[in-house]
């Protein structure tokens, strides 16, 4: 490797003008400190973490925001999170699209809030929360013409 | 790995190749996806409207399996045949919740029994939690068609 990138560069180094940094002490032939890496592996390393990195991703699935109030339940037989309209039920309260409903007004936002691209309806609840709340969400998401609804829960084994 | 072109020539035909820049690419790509990665992945549970959500002509006449679930969590199941007579049992709570083994274990002797379809009736109290565990149980033992009930 007559041509090498790194001896083109300690030809050209400020230092080696400057002789004041001698490897060998200062007399006789003059030492070279710069040394190779072989960074080949670690590019090969890099790429196979790219790679893996850019298969996780999914740009069709709809991730919803983690709230530290909302324990969610937990499941085994589970799919992957659908796109939807997202209702959150927080300590007795409805939050559409993090937008706070009253309760008489939940079937109106919904409805209000449907996109004609999205035909399913998530639902995310803390795990302690009544049925009657969700039956709520539900019923609310029958009159706004849903048909499917999602549940967030956390994976199990 | 030379190769020569006359007898003079003896000129070096390796490249050299600069991968400091291709390092940097992959550098900032492997930070920017590490940022944005989802570490817990919030996973879902589908189901639809068991009741009210169709007229009574569209409802598909199959085997099906109703859970009513009451205020103490003794569950009530129905067996409904496309033939014959129902057939009705209780599975009492056990410690306040429901009994997840014994659901199970009925759920499982209804799906041998080729019924493909449950429907759940909570209370009002019934907590999120018991209702998303009955319905992976139902999952669990095949039982994919699962409605759910709006009060």
């Amino acid at each position: 490797m007559k041509a090498s990138v790194l001896k083109k560069l300690k030809m050209h180094a400020p230092l080696r003008s400057m002789k004041r940094l001698h490897g060998d002490g200062g007399s006789g032939k003059e030492k070279s400190l710069f040394f190779s890496l072989n960074l080949t592996t670690l590019i090969d390393a890099f790429c196979i973490l790219v790679i893996f990195l850019l298969s996780n991703m999914n740009s069709r699935v709809q991730t919803i925001q983690e709230n530290q109030k909302v324990v969610l339940p937990v499941a085994v037989q589970t799919e992957a999170l659908d796109q939807g309209l997202v209702v959150r039920i927080e300590q007795g309260q409805f939050y559409l699209e993090d937008k706070l409903i009253t309760k008489p007004n939940l079937a109106q936002a919904i409805l209000s809030a449907k996109k004609t691209t999205l035909s399913s309806l998530i639902i995310q609840a803390d795990r302690q929360s009544d049925y009657e709340n969700i039956a709520l969400v539900l019923r609310a998401g029958g009159q706004a013409g849903y048909e499917k609804y999602i549940f967030a829960v956390m994976p199990g084994t | 790995m030379g190769m020569s072109q006359g007898p003079q020539s003896k000129k070096n035909l390796n490249v050299e190749l600069n991968l400091l820049p291709v390092f940097d690419v992959l550098s900032v790509c492997i930070c920017f996806l590490l940022m944005t990665v989802v570490w817990v992945e919030i996973r879902a549970m589908e189901t639809k409207q068991a009741i009210g959500g169709q007229s009574k002509a569209e409802t598909d006449k199959t085997a099906s399996v109703w859970l009513t679930i009451d205020e103490a969590n003794n569950v009530v199941v129905v067996l409904k045949p496309t033939s014959g007579a129902e057939s009705r049992m209780v599975i009492a709570g056990r410690g306040g919740v429901i009994d997840y083994a014994r659901a199970k274990l009925v759920l499982a002797s209804a799906f041998s029994r080729n019924v493909r379809a449950t429907h759940i009736l909570p209370a009002k109290t019934t907590k999120y939690d018991q209702v998303i565990k009955l319905m992976d149980i139902a999952k669990q033992v095949g039982i994919q068609n699962i409605g759910l009930s709006p009060i």
